[in-house]
């Protein structure tokens, strides 16, 4: 294995960037589920954000990349790799190659400890110099802060242990191209920071593909972004293009304490905020059109929006 | 190792994941509580009148025969209690939901099938291996002498070992498409009827045929005793091709079951 010394960034320099390109990519589970939908994507080297509510069909997608699941149709390239519906097994392992894959549910043994599962997985991932093994494992060990528990078994540890020992897994082979399927869920906020640096770490010279439902994780971690829904995709581009969608459509309505937002008449405001302010009741809310005040002591201001109302925005326009 | 101008590793080391499956299957199956609680669980059982079916006086005439008997009678019990221990061993990947992220890695279903498979059968038979060596020490004690050693070790490799091999296989294939337990429960029927049914009473049984998997073939035939029968257990000579043709049979249908557990896991794979 090469680089074994360093996590990120990954591989050296001269190897020439990651892509992933797709184009009409739909999958269709048995029983005529349609998890995806004529799906258009390309995605460049850094972090990448796929953000959308559950069931919009992210997971599906993820796993069809880590070559887990096969599309139904369209086609689908990775590192240059044909990875469609009818590829061959060979092009499959190649891309398992280059591939780390932090699965939703991270399945593990409960009675091995977190080291013997790590050099199983080295193992598995084909890595037969002992040595080195060894080594990866425990700077990986490290990196997740786990060294002291190392020899534990598994069914002792935490949530966010467990995902830690998901990201370490993920990393053994340097992976090109890192898979991580809400890797946020269910850890409390300050585990959440801390996953969220460290993936943030990881960036460089391969892809993270990241997805969540919880747009403060894409904020802070993802230079580009896709937004799925209902297995289509959205929006994709840089977080300040979402952004600059909702601009002017967002706004800050002052009323006295009881006061309600009224809409522009089609009920077509969403409120984000709502703020008791002893007399007042400050809403944050989004709306194609200036909200009306109900009464005439009310106050409306447009303001900045953030990236969770360019969110709201885009779901609500494209209902 | 080659890595090619993509940084992908151009080969990936199957054998490295063999010994993987291999070496944690192992070692997770010999961890296991029921493992050891199952064997000693038996021990009532096979050790019940110890002194009067193997020890001089009232045992066998010779102790190649004591030890070929205290063989018998263990793996024609202990194969069942290997067997429904194994046969979690690929469920559980499912359970636990480690299968898709096997499904990720570059090494082959095969590989990791067969290390699973090898590595929990002998981990199955270490307690088993213990308990025997038990009735062993007990016997050549008894005879005071050691020379018959190397024929317990043997008797153990060529029974127990096709036999547990024989099962394992069936029981790591099986549930890959069934529900454990129902596997479990037409495993032990399966048992009592291919090794205890009287084959003259009519019913169709293996009993007798070459694939009895407890082994009496190769017994009778690689451990001849010229001794028609002692309480039920019969050592007559037979020819060595039939031990050859019981052994080749049982795993011959061992080796089918877990290249019909590769495919039948493939499929699955490449249904989803
Ligand atoms: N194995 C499956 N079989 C059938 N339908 C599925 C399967 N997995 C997911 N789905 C359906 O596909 C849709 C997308 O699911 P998923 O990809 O898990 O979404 P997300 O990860 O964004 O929550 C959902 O409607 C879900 O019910
Ligand atoms: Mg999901």
């Amino acid at each position: 294995m090469r680089n074994l010394q360093t996590v990120a960034p990954a591989t050296s320099a001269q190897t020439p960037p990651m892509t992933i390109s797709m184009s009409g990519l739909s999958k269709v589970y048995r029983g005529h589920i349609q998890a995806l939908r004529n799906v258009d994507l390309t995605i460049e080297q850094g972090m990448f954000g796929l953000l959308g509510p559950n069931g919009a069909g992210k997971t599906t997608l993820m796993r069809i990349l880590a070559g887990i699941l096969r599309p139904t149709s369209g086609t689908l390239t990775i590192a240059g790799i044909d990875a469609s519906r009818s590829s061959s097994d060979r092009n499959r392992t190649q891309i398992k190659r280059l591939l780390g894959y932090l699965p939703q549910e991270l399945g593990m043994y409960p009675d091995l400890s977190a080291r013997e599962f790590l050099d199983y997985i080295a193992l598995l991932k084909g890595m037969d110099n002992k040595q080195q093994r060894q080594a990866r494992v425990e700077q990986l060990l490290e990196t997740v802060a786990l060294s002291e528990v190392a020899n534990r078994k598994l069914k002792t540890y935490s949530g966010g242990m467990k995902r830690r020992v998901g990201i370490a897994q993920a990393l053994l082979n340097d992976p090109r191209l890192l898979i991580v399927d809400e890797p946020t869920a269910g850890l409390d906020p300050e585990e959440r920071i801390r996953f969220r640096n460290l993936l943030s770490e990881l960036g460089g010279n391969r892809i993270v593909l990241l997805s969540t439902h919880i747009v403060e994780d894409v904020a802070q971690t993802c230079q580009r972004l896709a937004v799925l829904a209902n297995g289509q995709v959205r929006f994709q581009g840089t977080l300040g293009e979402l952004v600059a969608a909702a601009q002017g459509k967002v706004w800050l309505l002052t009323l006295p304490a009881g006061g309600r937002p009224l809409g522009d008449g089609n009920g077509e405001l969403s409120v984000i905020a709502t703020q008791h302010l002893g007399a007042q009741v400050q809403y944050r809310v989004v709306s194609e059109r200036e909200p009306q005040a109900p009464t005439r002591d009310g106050q409306v201001a447009s303001i900045e929006p953030s990236l969770e109302d360019a969110y709201v925005y885009l779901m609500r326009e494209q209902r | 190792m080659h890595v090619n101008q993509l940084g992908i590793l151009n080969q990936t080391s199957q054998p490295a994941a063999f010994g993987g499956a291999f070496r944690y299957e192992f070692m997770m199956q010999l961890r296991r509580p029921a493992l050891w609680i199952g064997a000693l669980l038996l021990c009532p059982f096979l050790f019940n009148h110890f002194n009067a079916f193997y020890l001089p006086p009232n045992g066998p005439p010779t102790v190649e025969q004591s030890v070929t008997q205290w063989m018998s009678f263990n793996a024609l019990f202990y194969p069942i209690i290997a067997g429904l221990l194994i046969a979690d061993r690929y469920a559980r990947d499912r359970k636990t939901r480690t299968e898709e992220l096997f499904h990720t890695m570059p090494t082959t279903v095969g590989t990791r099938l067969f290390g699973k498979y090898l590595g929990s059968v002998l981990a199955t038979l270490v307690p088993l291996f213990l308990v025997y060596m038990v009735g062993v020490a007990l016997i050549l004690a008894n005879w005071h002498t050691i020379g018959v050693l190397p024929m317990a070790l043997a008797l153990f490799a060529a029974l127990m070992l096709p036999a547990v091999l024989f099962v394992g296989a069936f029981s790591i294939a099986c549930p890959t498409f069934m529900w454990t337990v129902l596997y479990q429960v037409l495993f032990v029927c399966y048992w009592f009827w291919g090794n205890f049914l009287n084959p003259k009473i009519g019913i169709p049984t293996l009993n007798g045929t070459l694939l009895t998997p407890s082994g009496v073939h190769i017994s009778r035939s690689f451990f001849p005793l010229g001794v028609p029968s002692y309480r039920g257990f019969s050592f007559a000579p037979e020819p060595l091709t039939n031990g050859f043709a019981s052994l080749g049979l049982l795993l011959g249908c061992a080796l089918i079951a877990l290249f019909a557990a590769w495919g039948i896991v493939r499929w699955q794979r490449d249904q989803a």
